[in-house]
């Protein structure tokens, strides 16, 4: 059975690539920065919740939770990682990408320059 | 609890990891950049998160996943979250319809808190409503004090009455004469403290027998006066003070908030009545009140006091054949706030009109958003929501404005009543027990709640019944339409303008009647009159001559002042309490008995004193520095006393006398009538004597007089001036309640025009949310007809035709309006007639002006739709689908 694969929005591509590059240390706060820092996308904690939530209903994430710390006021941490279906998709995604941007210039112009309307 | 309400939003499962990022993050920022960023950011972060995305989003992942548990409270908790939203994406209209509401709710909550502390709790004394206040009197409806032997009398009732008090106020001069001031004192029965049920804080009171003449002057004193005079110090017990230069010795203090008859009572002292030997019968100067026995009903109190009465009566003629004798017996909390009553009582109505103004003003707004989001609410319908939720959505955003401008209003009704008690006229009894308590807060929030279902509920219930497909299938979201709708709004403008007017004519109604008060001619020239009051005490001037002299050093003194064009001295200054009412004999009609004699006010004033005042002589002449004590005894009387003693004759020349053996005083001049007692009172006939005379004339010469000073410039700029003359010539003699005579006059008037006042600025807010609501409501018409104004004017109509139309639509509603306005004062003019003075409560010029007015600020709020709906284009009008 071939399994269909998700098509994935743009933020959901970006919350699942924050969590293959953070790797083990990939819970809600440092996705958070992660996308702050390095993608410039300042989203909030709540957003990125509900995006992980839902990937991880359709079945692209997994989560479990860690240890309690005390800097956290003696609450666990939830971890999250990217599955194999998940994996899938995002290359689906990028391949999708991929396609669409080629023969485009850099910034978008169609390769025989733009055409009058 | 922001965060407590995310946290419950939040499935379980992710509750923890998600506030512990939170805090995490925050301790980290708080080391990076202080705990000041690092809360905001906080804050920031909890706001950011929307909880219905949020919920919404969760919940339809949750379809899929049924581990996750789906709480009951949270569609109510959405749907008050949503109410929330609503409300933020039109914050000008919501801040509108909250401030609306809290305006009409705090003004209720403060009249209210005053309508209660003053009229409805009960007096803080036990069991109060078994206080009765006596009085005696001197012929029909003239109510005066008592004497001694009568209240001796009632003393005796036993039977009805577990105890009988008498009491007089005093003024003393307190201390030495380095700082001379008075204070006011009571001097009373002993049995005044059993009455009221007060028990001293400290000490002790003093007993009946330390009550009797000739026994030395013990003191109780409040407790102000303990903080004040002596830094509650406990060893305040056995000092001694002076008061007007006589030893007084205190022998307790009262506690915290006793305050009898008035808050500025400082002290008690015994009355020290000789039981034996009691000043005479026809000597009134003692207030009575006394307990009823419990289980003795007042009614059957009064009974046996009519008997009383009617057996003095029989028993000494020659004291009442005249007037007979009658004893009124009144509730003590009917005579404190009696006067008040009906003042209040309107002010609550007028507010209450407020109140009902501002609900009609936020259920046309709550309305007219219910219109704009007819296609929100279907398409909610479509999917599959029950009525009864979209009646709640509705009630709830509604329920949001009540608990918001409900709160606003409580807020301003705490912080806003003492600033207002400290504005109320000194008439206004009992401020000082106006306060917003537990139950008021508790009438202001079921007022809230009232309001709340009565404008949440029309607009809920059309909600509710809203046909989904209809909705759906017209055009365009702005589109405020349905003509019963409109036809709704349209009668809610026309109430809010009705209640408007009637306000505003009540208002307008009080002006004329303050205007009409103010030029009211008392019969004295109030403008550039200073007054002020004078007590030498029987100490420092032991005779008669010696305080005369003292007055007229001070005269003269005053005199010779730059700035000053007169200065005279009266014992009672018109318009600041009352007068003495002494009988007279006048010559050729003696009567039987002191009981027949008639009897009018006196007063004792010098030789400058009608001229000071601007009170003319009619006839005759005035008095002279040349009537002294071994002159001939002269007596200026007023009109008023002419024409009733001496009718149809020329009163010149007559003679009359207090008693025998006093000499005969012989007519010299008649003065207009000054109203005394008040400028919306007539005046009462009175007759003057020389100050300088009167302890030769008539029983005695009067210690303490107001001196008058007419002023070329301002009253006030010679305060200091006259002040420092007076104390050059005796600085043991306070100088009192110095101030201008029009400021007497506007004391007198201060129930009345606070009254007026508090109408007016109802009547102003009124006015101005009906006018909002006018304008709300052409805006609306004409929004809605944007296609058909569209349509005419490309068929050919005119700009200003269509000005006109919208104008007139506008003037329809306000002609309905002043109408029912009128109707709804027509009704209330019964509770008007005791406010008003010199005009009737529905006056037909002010109706006329109020309707003129109204025309044209309904023209005016209507004027800006107005021209945009002549600014619309045909063709994008007529496009619109």
């Amino acid at each position: 059975m071939k399994a269909t694969t998700e098509h994935l929005g743009d933020l959901e591509q970006l919350v699942m690539l924050a969590v293959l590059r953070l790797g083990d240390e990939a819970y809600g706060g440092a996705i958070q920065e992660e996308l702050a820092q390095r993608a410039g996308r300042r989203i909030s904690l709540g957003t990125v919740y509900v995006t992980l939530t839902r990937l991880e209903t359709k079945g692209l994430v997994r989560s479990w939770l860690g240890e309690p710390t005390a800097a956290r006021g003696g609450k666990a941490r939830r971890y999250y990682a990217v599955e194999r279906a998940g994996s899938a998709a995002l290359r689906s995604s990028r391949d999708a990408l991929a396609r669409m941007w080629e023969g485009l210039g850099a910034g978008g112009s169609s390769p025989s320059g733009s055409h009058a309307k | 609890m922001a965060r407590w309400l995310l946290a419950r939003l939040l499935p379980v499962e992710l509750r923890e990891a998600f506030l512990g990022d939170l805090e995490e993050k925050y301790v980290r920022q708080a080391a990076r950049d202080g705990r000041v960023r690092a809360a905001l950011a906080y804050v920031g972060q909890l706001l950011r998160c929307r909880p219905i995305a949020l919920r919404r989003a969760l919940r339809t992942g949750q379809a899929r996943a049924p581990r996750m548990r789906r709480h009951p409270m949270n569609g109510f908790l959405d749907d008050v979250s949503h109410g929330l939203r609503r409300m933020a994406a039109a914050p000008a209209q919501s801040a509108l319809a909250v401030l609306t509401l809290a305006v009409g709710v705090g003004a209720t909550t403060i009249i209210f808190s005053v309508v209660d502390g003053v009229l409805l709790r009960p007096l803080p004394w036990d069991s109060a409503d078994a206080l009765v206040r006596l009085n005696a009197s001197r012929s029909e409806g003239n109510w005066i004090s008592n004497s001694e032997p009568e209240f001796l009398d009632i003393r005796k009732l036993d039977e009805v009455f577990t105890g009988v008090a008498a009491y007089g106020q005093s003024m003393p001069v307190l201390g030495d004469s380095l700082a001379p001031r008075r204070i006011r004192m009571l001097i009373a029965s002993a049995a005044l403290f059993s009455v009221l049920g007060e028990a001293p804080l400290l000490g002790r009171t003093f007993t009946e027998e330390e009550d009797q003449r000739g026994r030395d002057l013990l003191l109780v004193i409040s407790w102000e006066f303990w903080q004040r005079q002596f830094g509650g110090r406990p060893d305040v017990i056995g000092q001694t003070i002076r008061l007007s230069d006589q030893p007084a010795t205190i022998i307790g203090v009262m506690p915290r908030g006793f305050a009898f008859p008035v808050p500025d009572v400082q002290a008690w002292a015994p009355v020290r009545i000789d039981f034996a030997n009691p000043w005479a019968r026809n000597n009134h100067y003692l207030e009575i009140i006394a307990r009823v026995r419990p289980g003795v009903s007042v009614a059957h109190a009064r009974a046996r006091l009519d008997a009383l009465a009617a057996a003095s009566e029989a028993a000494y003629p020659e004291f009442y054949a005249e007037g007979g004798y009658r004893i009124r017996t009144m509730l003590l909390r009917e005579h404190m706030v009696g006067g008040v009553r009906r003042p209040l009582l309107v002010l609550l109505g007028a507010v209450g009109l407020l109140l009902a103004i501002a609900c009609v003003n936020v259920a046309a707004l709550l309305l007219a958003r219910g219109e704009a989001r007819r296609r929100e609410l279907a398409v909610r319908a479509s999917l599959g929501a029950r009525s009864g939720r979209l009646a709640r959505l509705t009630l709830l955003e509604s329920a949001w404005l009540a608990a918001l401008g409900g709160g606003l209003g409580a807020a301003l009704a705490r912080f806003g009543v003492p600033p207002l008690m400290r504005l109320a006229p000194g008439s206004l009894p009992r401020t000082h027990e106006v306060a917003v308590s537990g139950h008021i807060l508790m009438f202001s929030l079921l007022v809230v709640l009232l309001t709340g279902l009565a404008f949440g509920a029309w607009p809920a219930l059309n909600a509710s019944r809203a046909d989904p497909a209809e909705a759906l299938k017209e055009g365009g979201a702005g589109r405020v339409g349905g003509r019963r709708r409109q036809a709704a709004r349209r009668s809610l403008v026309v109430v809010q303008l009705a209640l408007a007017v009637a306000l505003v004519l009540g208002a307008g109604v009080l002006v004329r009647s303050m205007v009409k008060l103010y030029g009211v001619d008392a019969g004295i020239d109030p403008a550039n009159v200073l007054t002020l009051r004078l007590t030498p005490t029987q100490a420092s001037y032991p005779s008669y001559p010696a305080v005369i002299a003292y007055h007229e050093a001070a005269l003269e003194r005053v005199r010779n002042l730059p700035g000053v064009i007169s200065a005279g001295a009266v014992s009672n200054l018109p318009l600041a309490g009352p007068m003495n009412g002494w009988s007279f004999q006048i010559e050729g009609r003696i009567p039987a008995n002191i009981g027949e004699a008639p009897d009018a006010d006196i007063n004792m004033i010098t030789p400058d004193y009608f001229q000071t005042m601007n009170q003319g002589i009619v006839r005759g002449r005035a008095f002279t520095p040349r009537d002294r004590a071994d002159a001939p005894p002269v007596v200026i009387i007023s009109e008023s006393m002419a024409s009733r003693f001496f009718p149809g004759e020329d009163a010149i020349g007559k003679r009359f006398r207090v008693w025998e053996p006093w000499p005969w005083m012989e007519i010299v001049g008649i003065v207009r009538d000054v109203r005394h007692y008040g400028v919306d009172r007539e005046s009462d006939p009175a007759w003057y004597v020389p100050h300088a005379q009167a302890y030769v004339s008539a029983y005695t010469t009067f210690y303490a007089m107001t001196m008058v000073v007419r002023t070329a410039g301002e009253p006030v700029a010679l305060a200091e001036p006259i002040r420092a003359e007076l104390r050059a010539l005796d600085r043991a003699i306070p100088v009192e309640n110095v101030q201008p005579m029009e400021r007497v006059l506007e004391a007198s008037l201060g129930t009345r025009r606070f009254t007026m006042q508090l109408i007016v600025a109802f009547a102003a807010l009124a006015l101005f949310l009906a006018t909002v609501g006018v304008y709300g409501v052409v805006a609306g018409s004409v929004a809605a007809r944007g296609r058909e104004i569209g349509v005419r004017m490309a068929l050919g109509a005119q700009r200003p035709q269509v000005l006109t139309a919208v104008l007139a639509e506008a003037l329809a509603l306000a002609a309905l309006g002043i109408l029912g306005g009128l109707a709804v004062s027509m009704a209330a003019s019964a509770a008007m007639t005791g406010l008003v003075f010199g005009v009737r409560p529905v006056d037909p010029m002010t109706c006329v002006v109020v309707a003129i007015g109204m025309a044209v600020t309904t023209a005016l709020a209507a004027l800006s739709p107005a021209l945009r709906a002549t600014r619309v284009d045909p063709l994008s009008a007529l496009r619109v689908d």
